[in-house]
């Protein structure tokens, strides 16, 4: 497979039969490129390039970008106190809970059990978002919580996986140096860069942003840290401005799904391996357990202390117990890093799809929350809170569920 | 005898059958006539927010264009259509929770819609509604 030509037709037919897969099935375009990925390189020993690499890496720079940026700002003020404390503890416990357990239980070496409790850290936000729309959660203010807390929990990932394996030099000094000015100035410099050149067929203001990604990336990647740290965090900060103006972020979703995100999720799975999930099958189930337990053990006393029901907890605990975009990037990050070997991959990525899977079907079928939670709020904090939280009150009065 | 009647209504060539017989039972019956779309196919495990975000877009498109079809259908025979809604989630489940909500008495359906590969495993929408809904289903062929 030497041919640059022939292994683009190899991977742009796997994309594009993921594509069609994903509109005959109903079943997400990653979740079936991963798949495809999976069998690509058990069945026919399908190989990167450094060119696929480098669209692969792109492709989670842009993914993780478009994450951040998706946040809806005044949501978050309006419940600041609430999804700080679910979305912290949310990351914290599996954290804690994935690293001390690979460590002392499965005695994988210290650098790969922190991959491990980062990896199992994470929340999807999307896979959240997409079970919330099926009950317009997604309008109320439990919803845009929810979502809130999901930010934090994401966040919380990138710093640890920008931070903990960060080489502590000269680099990380000038990337910190570029990172916090171009994090001040970039939500003032997108409204001026957008109104004099958007809608021109160069699309100068999607190359400014690519330009300003690719330079946090280089910088941070020479200090040894990952690109999706202020990827993730350019994403938050234009959050603002992305919200009212939808456009860019548009074009540059059609960009990505298109030819960068199948090169990521594909080579995601391409390094899974059929044997290694067969005989660390106890072990995916022991951390998925531990994923969903330690989830568990910080989102759902905090849910309770801010007053929602025991079936409303429950439903926001399973939701934040799932994990899909970040859990793979973690993942990969420390395979090609060589910081884990091909069957603890194999063992953390099968784990991230399994809770991507089980924690929604599991709140879908059994908790799925209903009457007040469920009515459109207003726009002010106390009128939208309170209303809430009093109904709650009252569930719990009455012995909640 | 039927006094609301809910077609699911899909754009298929098996969900227009049931339109029409459904029109004509209203016609006969001086029923309510009401429809609703089900969008089913909303990625549930997501790479990205926006993933969804569009895809649900699309799809809101998609059955605003079928539902804005349908009542020029209705219209042609004469008649109003009592609501149009459009549900984002299981199919089978949200026409089933839907009927009961309004109140219809029958749902008049095509035998087999959009359900795709699944139906073949998990068997078709109108099975599973004719199966568990509360009022009387009338499967078209």
């Amino acid at each position: 497979m030497e041919n640059v030509w022939f292994i683009a037709f190899i991977w742009i037919g796997i994309a594009l039969a993921a594509s069609l897969l994903s509109i005959r099935l109903g079943i997400s375009v990653a979740l079936l490129e991963i798949f495809l990925g999976v069998l690509g390189g058990n069945l026919i020993n399908l190989q990167t390039t450094p060119w696929i690499d480098f669209l692969a890496s792109f492709g989670a720079i842009v993914l993780t970008f478009l994450a951040g940026a998706e946040i809806e700002p005044s949501a978050f003020k309006r419940n600041l106190k609430a999804s700080l404390t679910i979305g912290i503890l949310s990351f914290l416990l599996p954290f804690l809970g994935a690293w001390l357990f690979t460590y002392y239980v499965a005695h994988w070496e210290m650098q790969a059990a922190l991959i491990a409790g980062v990896a199992l850290s994470t929340t999807s936000v999307a896979v959240v978002y997409a079970v919330m729309i099926e009950t317009r959660l997604n309008e109320t203010n439990l919803g845009r919580l929810i979502l809130a807390a999901c930010f934090i929990t994401d966040l919380g990932t990138v710093l640890a996986l920008g931070i903990l394996f960060s080489k502590f030099d000269i680099w990380l000094l000038i990337f910190i140096l570029v990172f916090i000015p171009t994090l001040v100035f970039l939500p003032k410099l997108l409204p001026i860069i957008t109104r004099r050149w958007s809608g021109r067929i160069s699309e100068p203001e999607i190359k400014f942003l690519l330009l300003v990604l690719f330079l946090l990336a280089w910088l941070a990647t020479a200090g040894k840290s990952e690109a999706v740290l202020p990827a993730y965090l350019v994403g938050l900060v234009s959050a603002g401005y992305f919200f009212k103006d939808r456009t860019v972020l548009h074009r540059l979703r059609v960009i990505a799904f298109a030819v960068l995100t199948p090169f990521y999720f594909i080579k995601a799975g391409l390094y899974v391996s059929f044997p290694a999930i067969l005989t660390g099958a106890l072990l995916i189930l022991a951390l998925l357990g531990v994923k969903v337990a330690a989830k568990f053990i910080g989102v759902y006393p905090s849910a309770r202390l801010f007053k929602f029901n025991i079936k409303t907890s429950n439903y926001m605990t399973l939701l934040m117990s799932t994990g899909l975009t970040f859990g793979t990037i973690s993942a990969l990050f420390g395979f090609t890093n060589n910081i884990i070997d091909g069957t603890q991959y194999t063992i953390l990525v099968t784990v991230v799809l399994g809770s991507a899977v089980v924690p929604t079907l599991l709140a879908q079928a059994w908790f799925r929350p209903d009457g007040k939670e469920l009515e459109p709020v207003g726009a002010t904090s106390d009128e939208a809170v309170m209303p809430l939280l009093e109904a709650d009150k009252n569930d719990i009065n009455s012995g909640g569920e | 005898m039927f006094a609301n009647i809910l077609v699911p209504f899909d754009g298929s060539a098996s969900s227009r059958k049931a339109f029409e017989a459904a029109i004509a039972i209203a016609k006969a019956f001086d029923s309510k006539l009401s429809i609703v779309s089900v969008e089913e196919h909303i990625p549930m495990v997501a790479a990205d927010v926006g993933e969804v975000k569009e895809e649900k877009q699309y799809q809101n498109g998609l059955f605003a264009k079928l539902q804005r079809e349908a009542r020029e259908i209705v219209k042609s025979h004469e008649m109003e259509l009592h609501r149009a809604d459009i549900l984002t989630g299981h199919e089978s489940k949200s026409i089933i929770n839907h009927s009961i909500s309004i109140k219809s008495d029958l749902i008049v359906m095509g035998h087999s819609g959009r359900s795709g590969a699944w139906a073949n495993f998990l068997g078709t929408t109108a099975e599973k509604v004719s199966r568990y809904a509360k009022c009387t289903v009338m499967i078209v062929r």
